[in-house]
């Protein structure tokens, strides 16, 4: 209780109101950037976010069964099907005045959607696993069938064709925040614990009297709901809807977003969504590798962070600021750890063999000064955006000259640092070449934007991927042999507990 | 059969006038045509601490699966609190006041130890979904009360420091003793502790021992636990049941199984001349 005491914490209803007041600005600078008319933004553009934001809702509604459930269902898009063809034809029939039917048809979509929930999860949430996976994979496509053969009705293969374009910024934002505050109002309750503790032991969960088939469903329903409204609002901002958007492939590029953003985290799940559904902006040139990126990118994360992004991390406005509040040490280790490579970069023979942290640190630095070099050319020269920087000769500079500055700094400090120190040896030739693929990386990433970079990225990619594997000699091989060694302990121990 | 009769229950003297908080009566159950638990008698008081024991395989934990309704009994039948508990199902049995813990944990591991035990006051709070969606005043209510009460019974076992910790980076006795207050949460009548010293040290299972005297006294329930420990069966149980191939071969006070021949001879094999 002392700790507790301790500890000092925001009031409920402050936290409520700043979150609020939050979100409010959220929607008001959205809505002034998107539509106000201040910023250059085109209509494609306008589109994406939209996009993005109906691609959130799918995320989170995604993650409630795989991340907090723990179950895999693989027909999400059905869900999302027969909620945007029931508001498509809805909307089409003009059965109300256009206000009271925009809304009307979102939580229709989302009733009939449910009701589709229902019927589907009391059979299949007995199965587990593989068993559930088919089943609403077939689901799913049993409902795209539908929709191609019903054709007096959905307008078959052709599409259904003049939906009110409803889904602006506000609307569609607006349906996010409530999406969002829904499940996490739902997450944060005892149906909510409830819903988590199935992911983690069932057997348990019956055993503390949480009736858990009830839960499964629930938490099945509340899922294909959003799904049901996200695919109301994305009738809304395509106008057509052809039953080739809600193949098997929509279901999986929905999954690959929480799978990304990592399974039980809602932070990333938003975050993944927003990054999946904006890269093709950015790959113009590439569009017919996006399958191949977006694979190698799943890879990369799976090696590197297998619990996804944000693993089952949440974001928690109010918990950030307590800890500042509090000052909590975390803070202040976090950045303490940050400066200890820094201060080795400026040392030259300090102690220790930074290497690896020394890259990882110029790779953050390259990326975020290119991140921010886009953030400032949208800002000052133009909607960056999803343009060829070439048609736009001074965004273009600016944006070249911003990351040839990095790529260079970069480079400079990068082999400095390594000379001057004492204990390279002969991998000296092998640091060199890898920072300069670092500077190259820098370099691709600059030319991807200018949708013509696929040449640089062959050469690039395959340095890469081969400095690693020469990499492993000396003072390093040692070094990742330990590292094996530390990560086969846990193992070990886990199968003590296991089942 | 030794004592083996359901008529004749080994009871504390504080619990002859009240009604026996379970009775199993010919109990059995078949895998197929394994019989893995046969003619299953026992009478456990409102407040007794009881103990089954047995060697391995004798079908201790199948008992606690029955009670628990995981498994459906073939013959017999099991009354709580003088219920019938024939259409029940494990949720419906814990509802009843069955709550039991885990020979290997079962813990909720990715979540922390207050919302371990918050899973187990699930059925303790009565606010519905609207009342948590909208954040209606039983919301805040009933988690408020629920989060003390977690805290009160933390605290029967020293842990309500640890609240905000992962529960699967607690040490392993300390899982053990989680469980226990996540079944205690549920607020039962009978409590099934499975093997609750396993991977205890000798300090720990002196600890345990007296916690769970202390959890009978305060809770004013009945414990039943399978235990290898002979030191914690004896110090601790009231009566005890001896398991062997799925059959009761004895019954009685620590002090009669300790002597009974019958016992001595499922532990460590026929050597004596009582085969006749």
């Amino acid at each position: 209780m002392t700790n507790l005491n301790r500890h000092k914490t925001i009031p409920t209803p402050i936290r409520y109101l700043i979150n609020t007041g939050l979100l409010i600005a959220l929607i008001v600078v959205g809505h002034i950037i998107t539509e106000g008319g201040l910023f250059q933004i085109g209509r494609a553009q306008q589109r994406i976010i939209v996009e993005i934001g109906i691609f959130i809702i799918l995320a989170v509604s995604l993650n409630l069964v795989t991340g907090y459930l723990g179950q895999l269902p693989l027909g999400h898009a059905g869900f999302m099907a027969v909620g945007a063809y029931t508001a498509g034809i809805f909307w089409t029939s003009g059965f109300m005045p256009d206000g009271a039917s925009m809304v009307v048809g979102l939580i229709l979509a989302g009733i009939v959607a449910a009701i589709f929930g229902i019927i589907i999860g009391i059979p299949a949430l007995r199965l587990r696993g593989d068993y559930l996976a088919i089943i609403t994979l077939g689901f799913g496509e049993i409902i795209r069938i539908l929709i191609t053969n019903l054709s007096g009705i959905t307008g078959g293969a052709q599409g259904l064709q003049g939906i009110p374009r409803h889904s602006n910024f506000i609307l569609v934002y607006i349906c996010v925040i409530i999406a969002c505050t829904l499940i996490h109002m739902l997450m944060k309750s005892r149906h909510g614990r409830a819903i988590l503790s199935i992911r983690e032991n069932e057997i348990a969960a019956e055993s503390c009297g949480i009736k858990t088939t009830y839960y499964k469903v629930m938490a099945f329903t509340v899922s294909a709901f959003l799904a049901g409204v996200a695919g109301a609002l994305f009738a809304g901002n395509l106008g057509i809807l052809e039953p080739a958007s809600f193949g098997f492939m929509q279901s999986i590029d929905i999954l690959m977003i929480v799978v990304l953003g990592g399974m039980g985290s809602m932070a990333g799940a938003v975050i993944s969504a927003a990054i999946l559904t904006s890269l093709p902006l950015f790959m113009q040139g590439l569009n017919q590798y996006r399958l191949v990126i977006f694979a190698l990118m799943l890879i990369v994360v799976m090696i590197f962070k297998p619990s996804g992004l944000l693993g089952t991390y949440d974001f928690s406005l109010s918990r950030s600021l307590e800890r500042l509040i509090n000052r909590d040490y975390k803070v202040k280790n976090f950045v303490r750890k940050l400066a200890i490579p820094l201060k080795r970069l400026v040392i030259p023979n300090a102690p220790g063999r930074n290497f690896l942290k020394f890259t990882g640190i110029l790779y953050a630095v390259v990326s975020l000064s290119i991140i921010a070099g886009s953030i400032i050319g949208m800002f000052n020269i133009g909607p960056l955006l999803g343009v060829l920087p070439s048609r736009y000769p001074g965004a273009w500079q600016f944006f070249f000259i911003l990351n040839i500055i990095t790529g260079a700094y970069g480079l400079i400090v990068g082999t400095l640092g390594m000379l001057f120190r004492k204990d390279v040896g002969k991998a000296k030739l092998l640091r060199v070449l890898a920072i300069l693929s670092i500077w190259l990386l820098a370099f691709k990433y600059l030319v991807i934007l200018d949708g013509a970079g696929l040449l640089v990225v062959l050469i690039a990619l395959p340095i890469e991927l081969v400095l690693p594997i020469l990499f492993k000699t000396g003072a390093e091989k040692n070094q990742s042999a330990h590292i094996t060694s530390i990560s086969e302990a846990p193992g070990k121990d886990g199968g003590n507990h296991g089942e | 059969m030794v004592n083996n009769d359901p008529k004749a229950p080994l009871l504390p003297e504080r619990d002859k006038e009240r009604n026996p908080v379970l009775e199993c009566v010919g109990l059995g159950i078949d895998f197929g045509g394994l019989t893995a638990v046969d003619d299953f008698n026992i009478t456990i008081g409102a407040t007794e601490i009881c103990g089954l024991i047995g060697p391995n395989g004798a079908g201790k934990t199948t008992v606690f699966n029955l009670l628990t309704k995981v498994y459906q009994p073939t013959r017999g039948s099991i009354y709580l609190d003088g219920k019938d508990t024939k259409h029940m199902n494990t949720v419906r049995a814990n509802k009843a006041g069955i709550a039991r813990t885990f020979q290997n944990i079962r813990l909720f591991k990715g979540l922390t130890v207050m919302e371990n035990v918050l899973i187990g006051l699930h059925n303790e709070m009565d606010y519905r979904l609207g009342g948590a969606l909208f954040r209606l005043p039983n919301y805040w209510k009933a988690e408020r009360i629920a989060r003390e009460r977690a805290l009160e019974l933390l605290s029967i076992f020293d842990m309500q420091d640890f609240a905000e910790h992962k529960s699967g980076s607690l040490p392993y006795g300390s899982q053990r003793r989680l469980e226990i207050v996540r079944a205690l949460a549920t607020n039962p009548t009978l409590l099934l502790l499975d093997e609750p010293a396993a991977g205890m040290n000798p300090a720990e299972t002196d600890d345990l021992m007296s916690n769970i005297k202390k959890i009978q006294e305060t809770f004013q329930i009945a414990i039943l636990l399978i235990e290898h420990d002979m030191s914690l069966v004896m110090g601790v149980c009231e009566g005890i049941a001896v398991l062997n191939y799925g059959k009761l071969i004895a019954k009685g006070t620590p002090a009669e199984i300790q002597n009974n021949p019958k016992v001595i001879e499922a532990y460590l094999g026929a050597g004596g001349g009582d085969d006749a």
